[in-house]
């Protein structure tokens, strides 16, 4: 219980004591969780607290619940100063995601996470009234697991069971993809969640598959290092953030302070970079995918109720993110080309609608009808299928032959075809739902065209 | 009450900036922190702050059910510092001195605290917390501490917090 106290809906508070018996209380960004025993408190700046500490090693913190409003005292002594290891390095990613999105990379940074021994614990309850009544809309409520799904199922080892078997049954990665945010929705109540794969720089990520969100976001582009996404990309580390506009809050007041001054951080300030999803997220929780360290991807959950993401959240999905990217893994390695089945390729109809796609050839970026459809390696392939399909009129692909035309750009090895394919696909279901690319069995695809089709390559926009 | 260790000078309110002045006058969450005569610290949720007219001397209150172990404290060694930080941007200040006693609450003390317990109501709203919440706050009875000002310091978290306002820096007071 105590771990959601942890997530500053009010400021915590850390006070010290100097050698010569002057109290200081300083506000905290963020009180960490370590073991029972022992809690971390982010340290940004040098300051009297921590020259207290040096003479006297007492400390007191004092917490809030975001749920009932109790406050607890952490009677403390203080131990020692982190500046790398597993814990300050966890700190510090959270915090580099809040300063990336408040334009202060580099600027607002971790100096050292201050561990602390736990002496005490007290709960403060005598300073609230007895509960009113919660008027309806006014309630924090924590997530709940889906209704339908019986309270005994609900453990975390059946969750994991029904989402692995879901898994498993995947026989693509749009599947796979699917099953995983279902599963999410349904057995967790996790709503809004998205997955973003490396792109073929290896320094951004594009969103594949979303739950969720008015609009899906699929294509969207994050750049390594930038907002808490980025972040967790580069660090390869997990972020939860449980009071979102707190934290911005917070480091706004940084920024504003820095931006006062005259030195070389305010000469360093950026913009703020917007928070991606919805516009009132509150809770975020983004995982790294990753296969033996290398990073295939992103997992990132987000809800608009403060405090969504307990804990054991990060370990039990931790689990989940190993088994998504396996499968991503797994199923790139299997995307072997099954024979054709056969089937006549649908033939197109006729149709009055004309569609005028133009390809830019110095970025590789495609737009249809005037309006950005799709880049880089995805752009090409769609680019090559069309003019194949209007010059030929061939209507059936393998993804053995995009593999081997050199003129694609496909990386030799993982080159992730299949979810350039979905992501191809996904794209143009929003924007061009006149062209499709429906599978024809494992490794092979057709391009059906309910639409004349106009083509023109340019040097520049 | 014990005699108190420090013997620096008087302090003054008005070295603050007009902004973080302003703080004194609310919306705040408010803290009051004490220690004992282990040298251990303590603190506790404060509610409202009175400057005196000479900006030398302040009343804070304290909600009389979580006064006990400050007040026992105040009476061993005097030494406090009370911190105000606004939740909705975080700007904050701290403010060290020694006690200098309990004063008997009145009618107006309530008058007061209720127009507070208003205003922060508000600016806890702004921040995402309920007014069902924050409204169970049992800020009354309180217990009005009276504080002698020795010391000022910026506490706005960036590169300037922890800095000492010194007097006669500030340009103005922020307050009319």
């Amino acid at each position: 219980m105590l771990a959601r106290c942890f997530e500053g809906v009010i400021p915590s508070t850390v006070t010290t004591c100097s050698a010569d018996g002057v109290p200081n209380i300083s506000s905290l960004s963020h009180v960490y969780y370590l073991d029972d025993k022992h809690v971390a408190l982010s340290r940004q700046f040098f300051n009297k607290t921590v020259r207290n500490l040096m003479e006297n090693p007492r400390a007191q913190v004092a917490v809030w619940d975001p749920l009932t409003f109790d406050i607890y005292r952490l009677h403390l002594r203080f131990a020692r100063s982190e500046t790398s290891g597993p814990t300050f390095e966890r700190m510090a990613s959270r915090i580099e995601a809040i300063a990336s999105h408040t334009g202060m990379t580099g600027i607002f940074r971790l100096i050292a996470s201050d561990v602390f021994e736990v002496l005490d614990v007290q709960k403060i309850t005598e300073h609230l009234l007895p509960e009113i009544p919660v008027p309806a809309g006014d309630a924090i409520d924590l997530p709940a697991a889906h209704p339908a799904i019986p309270s005994d199922m609900r453990s975390e080892l059946w969750v994991l069971h029904r989402l692995s078997s879901r898994m498993n049954q995947a026989c693509d990665l749009e599947k796979l993809l699917a099953a995983v945010l279902d599963s999410l929705a349904e057995d967790f109540g996790f709503t809004h969640a998205k997955v973003l794969l490396v792109d073929e720089t290896g320094r951004r990520l594009f969103t594949i598959a979303s739950r969720g969100y008015d609009e899906s976001g699929v294509g969207s582009e994050v750049v390594f290092g930038e907002g808490l996404i980025g972040t967790v990309a580069r660090d390869r580390r997990i972020v939860r953030v449980g009071r979102m506009d707190s934290d911005l809050r917070y480091g706004r007041a940084v920024r504003a302070e820095v931006a006062s001054g005259t030195g070389a951080a305010n000469a360093a300030l950026r913009p703020e970079i917007p928070l991606p999803g919805l516009p009132d997220g509150q809770s975020h929780l983004a995982l790294p995918l990753l296969v033996r360290e290398r990073l295939v991807g992103v997992l990132a959950l987000e809800s608009p109720n403060p405090a969504a993401f307990a804990t054991w959240h990060e370990a039990f999905l931790g689990i989940v993110a190993d088994q998504v990217a396996a499968g991503i893994e797994r199923l790139a390695a299997a995307d072997v080309e099954e024979p054709a089945a056969g089937r006549p390729a649908e033939p197109a109809k006729a149709t009055r609608k004309r569609r005028s796609f133009i390809f830019y050839q110095n970025d590789d970026c495609v737009f249809v009808d005037g309006e950005y459809l799709i880049r880089n390696v995805p752009g090409r392939i769609l680019w090559k299928l069309l003019k194949a399909h209007r010059e030929t009129g061939r209507a059936e692909f393998s993804n053995r032959e995009l593999r081997l035309d050199p003129s694609l750009g496909l990386p030799p090895l993982r080159d992730n075809l299949e979810s350039r394919l979905i992501l191809l696909r996904q794209r143009l279901a929003q924007k061009c739902p006149d062209v499709r690319l429906p599978t024809r069995g494992r490794g092979r695809f057709a391009v059906e065209t309910d639409c004349e089709l106009a083509l023109e390559e340019r040097a520049t926009a | 009450m014990a005699t108190t260790s420090s013997a620096a000078a008087s302090g003054s309110l008005s070295a603050l900036p007009p902004e973080l002045y302003a703080l004194l006058d609310g919306p705040c969450v408010m803290y009051i922190a004490t220690r004992n005569a282990a040298m251990e610290p303590l603190s506790t949720l404060a509610f409202g702050l009175q400057p005196a007219a000479d900006d030398r001397e302040l009343t804070v209150f304290v909600p009389a059910v979580l006064s006990p172990l400050i007040v026992a404290n105040l009476r061993d060694n005097g030494q406090m510092a009370l911190e105000l930080v606004r939740p909705s941007d975080h700007r904050a200040l701290q403010i060290k001195g020694v006690w200098l006693g309990e004063r008997r609450t009145t009618d107006d003390d309530r008058a007061f605290l209720t127009r507070y317990h208003s205003k922060l109501l508000q600016e806890m709203n702004l921040v995402g917390v309920p007014r069902s919440k924050w409204d169970r706050l049992a800020w009354w009875p309180a217990v009005a501490l009276r504080m002698e000002v020795r010391d000022v310091f910026v506490q706005t978290p960036g590169p300037g917090a922890g800095r000492r306002c010194e007097p006669g820096a500030a340009d103005s007071k922020g307050r009319s």
